[in-house]
């Protein structure tokens, strides 16, 4: 049920702190989506793509590939999809060629304000009404957002721009995709986090941020490398006797401190995670730590499995 | 150059990096050290980053530089007579305060500060994040009210942006398009709309935007008028502070492969900027406990017979036990050995040879002056 739900939303955009793993967690969402048979588009926006690296693709451009089954991935670049955006809505081409072509304006929509931004989320609009012969083309659409700042006045946008726009083209857009953000039915934003300290303040901090600003409803939380109960409480007890036996033996010391840390690992990640419950009011997914020296499909896979089980165990 | 010549000579230490990889607590760390030193220090960090104020003692951390209460560091063991300040960069009220700096009269920062488009995109105008990082850190070397200043960059989406910000802002109000904007000294807005070529280009604007964006927008760059020189003076003022030989710039990354990978397009754009890099910090490096040479089987059996002599326990527990124990330790020994082989990339793959400090994986995140002291360890290593 609860695993429909989080497939069932059509657009979803991720954030996070930088270095919580949020492009992984969106590959990971994607290759689950894809299992289930679900057309999946991957969005990102303007970096050095991580999807290049995630599924070891040459390249990853403006038009969508599709780099494992089911999956496609597109990264927009602001001047194609400004270019795109012209042509699109300035219906008479020798009106269109004259914008392409004023170098001032040019010059003047490179270095403006939210231009980027603006045209990023026209270009998300058209790859979601996007339809070959007929039907949708992607059933699932997760967009790679930037940083957690950046997040929030990218989802704002329509709304900033509206205040300092009368009428027009724009106006009539920005209706648009303001439906599209603020449906709940196919809308929603996602967060992704650690069980560590300074993500946990941040994600609580970002979820009461988006609460009071964005008119975009919110999905699922995240929490991304956690730390399994390995060690029981009894099994602590029995640690620390033999922490304080010592022993003159190295090895002998640092299988215990490991152990230690260990143990210090999972009852901070159960005592952050109760504080992210305490203050966020959204459905968790936490995922193991998958430890490998390369990121690949099989780990990417690892990840993917882990969502309806974990799906699972939060609603009983 | 090691960690302590550089707070012995430097006076601005730049931590760049990309997000997520500890840049915030090791600009904390290395402020601390200079301060406990006998430099009068300031820390500028970008973040909210709250844990960060509570470990230096600070209920808040705002665009007001703060001192390190002697109290806290008293608490800590720490001398407290040191000078340790602290601020952080709240973009829309440091680009204000700009505003009102730089503009020729009260009237035209009003202007300002009130047009539409100012109000709505301080923060999305481009880079004007980075921009005003730039520009408070060149403040506050030019008061000369600190012997070091350090900062921690912001996590930009295109790394190292900030490099180039000042420029950027500048150009987005270059004299030419200013001037292509606002009036001319003897003529009108609406005489510039009826001149050829302009007339096409707000037409066209207008088409896109609106008239009403278009008329905000000729107010924006009316107000912004004559603000063009003092921002590029800046810029190359910047610029030139970046490169100058009392400045360092330090590298942060963790021993994750997809941040070495970032760490060596950052150290490269560095040094196509002409920025030479003194030195590179990887964060969560190691486990501190050595596994190296570990014999698995002497361990199993020293584990099952020590934990045998205290515990009552039955024997498929005890099993159960050990094999978590060892797990986890043969473990810690693969992560090991492939940070061990990720940083050995990193020094291969860096056109500059530079120095590379390993800070250890540490059990608790650094959350107090503890934790600092403890990151300085490794740090200000002789």
């Amino acid at each position: 049920m609860s695993l429909s739900k989080l497939l069932h939303k059509k657009l979803q955009f991720f954030t996070g702190k930088g270095g919580v793993g949020k492009s992984t967690v969106v590959a990971a969402v994607a290759m689950l989506a894809a299992k289930n048979g679900l057309r999946t588009l991957i969005v990102e926006i303007d970096t050095a793509s991580a999807m290049k690296r995630i599924f070891q693709v040459p390249f990853v451009g403006f038009v969508a590939m599709e780099v494992i089954d089911d999956i496609w991935v597109i990264n927009i670049d602001p001047q194609e999809a400004l270019a795109e955006y012209i042509e699109q809505n300035i219906k008479i081409k020798r009106i269109a060629k004259k914008i392409s072509e004023n170098q001032i304006l040019q010059y003047f929509f490179k270095a403006a304000p939210a231009v980027n931004e603006f045209v990023a989320i026209n270009k998300i609009w058209n790859l979601f009404n996007q339809k070959s012969n007929g039907i949708q083309t992607y059933d699932l659409i997760l967009v790679d957002l930037p940083a957690t700042g950046h997040a929030i006045s990218f989802l704002n946008l329509p709304g900033s721009i509206s205040e300092i726009i009368g009428t027009g083209l724009i106006r009539k857009l920005i209706g648009k995709y303001e439906d599209m953000l603020s449906d709940p039915d196919s809308t929603a934003l996602n967060f992704v986090t650690l069980a560590e300290q300074m993500p946990v303040t941040e994600t609580i901090e970002l979820f009461n941020e988006a609460k009071k600003r964005l008119n975009v409803s919110l999905g699922w939380l995240f929490i991304n490398s956690t730390q399994a109960d390995i060690f029981d409480k009894s099994e602590t007890e029995l640690m620390d006797q033999l922490e304080k036996m010592g022993s003159d033996i190295s090895s002998l010391n640092t299988a215990i401190q490991l152990g230690k840390q260990t143990i210090l690992k999972q009852n901070q990640t159960k005592s952050l995670i109760k504080r992210l419950h305490n203050s966020i009011n959204m459905e968790f997914i936490k995922l193991p730590k998958v430890l490998v020296s390369k990121f690949d499909v099989k780990a990417l896979n690892i990840l993917a499995d882990a969502i309806p089980v974990s799906l699972a165990k939060e609603t009983t | 150059m090691s960690f302590n010549s550089i707070i012995k000579n430097k006076q601005l230490v730049v931590c760049c990096g990309s997000g997520g990889v500890g840049k915030t607590t090791t600009s904390a760390a290395i402020a601390l050290k200079a301060a406990a030193s006998g430099k009068k220090t300031l820390v500028i960090t970008i973040d909210p980053a709250k844990r960060l104020a509570q470990s230096l003692g600070l209920s808040q951390l705002d665009n007001e530089e703060r001192m390190v209460p002697r109290e806290h560091l008293k608490q800590s063991g720490l001398d407290p007579n040191m000078q340790l300040y602290a601020t952080m960069l709240d973009t829309a009220a440091s680009l204000d305060s700009l505003i009102k700096r730089i503009s020729a009269n009260e009237e035209q920062a009003r202007q300002i500060l009130n047009n539409k488009i100012y109000r709505q995109f301080t923060n999305a105008i481009a880079g004007s994040q980075e921009y005003v990082a730039m520009e408070r850190l060149f403040e506050l070397m030019n008061n000369k009210n600190y012997d070091l200043i350090v900062l921690d960059t912001p996590p930009t989406k295109n790394a190292l942006d900030f490099l180039n910000a000042p420029n950027r802002l500048a150009s987005f109000l270059d004299d030419g398009i200013v001037k292509w904007f606002v009036k001319p000294q003897s003529r009108g807005l609406k005489a510039r709309l009826f001149q050829k070529g302009g007339e096409v280009v707000f037409k066209l604007l207008g088409l896109l935007a609106g008239r009403t964006f278009v008329q905000n927008l000729m107010e924006f760059f009316q107000a912004f008028n004559g603000l063009y020189g003092g921002f590029k003076d800046r810029a190359e003022k910047v610029s030139s502070l970046l490169r100058n030989d009392k400045t360092v710039f330090v590298l942060v990354t963790s021993a994750e492969r997809n941040a070495l990978t970032e760490a060596v397009f950052f150290h490269d754009k560095l040094i196509s900027n002409g920025i030479p890099l003194q030195s590179v910090i990887v964060n969560r490096a190691f486990s501190p406990f050595e596994t190296k040479g570990l014999d698995l089987v002497m361990l199993k059996d020293l584990l099952t017979k020590n934990v045998s002599k205290i515990s009552k326990r039955k024997t498929d527990e005890i099993k159960k036990f050990t094999e978590k124990l060892l797990q986890i330790t043969s473990l810690t020994d693969k992560l090991n050995n492939i940070a061990f082989d990720n940083i050995e990339r990193l020094k291969k793959n860096l056109q500059s040879a530079n120095q590379i400090l390993c800070i250890p994986i540490f059990a608790e995140e650094i959350h107090d002056m503890n934790g600092l002291m403890k990151m300085n360890r490794y740090l200000f290593a002789r």
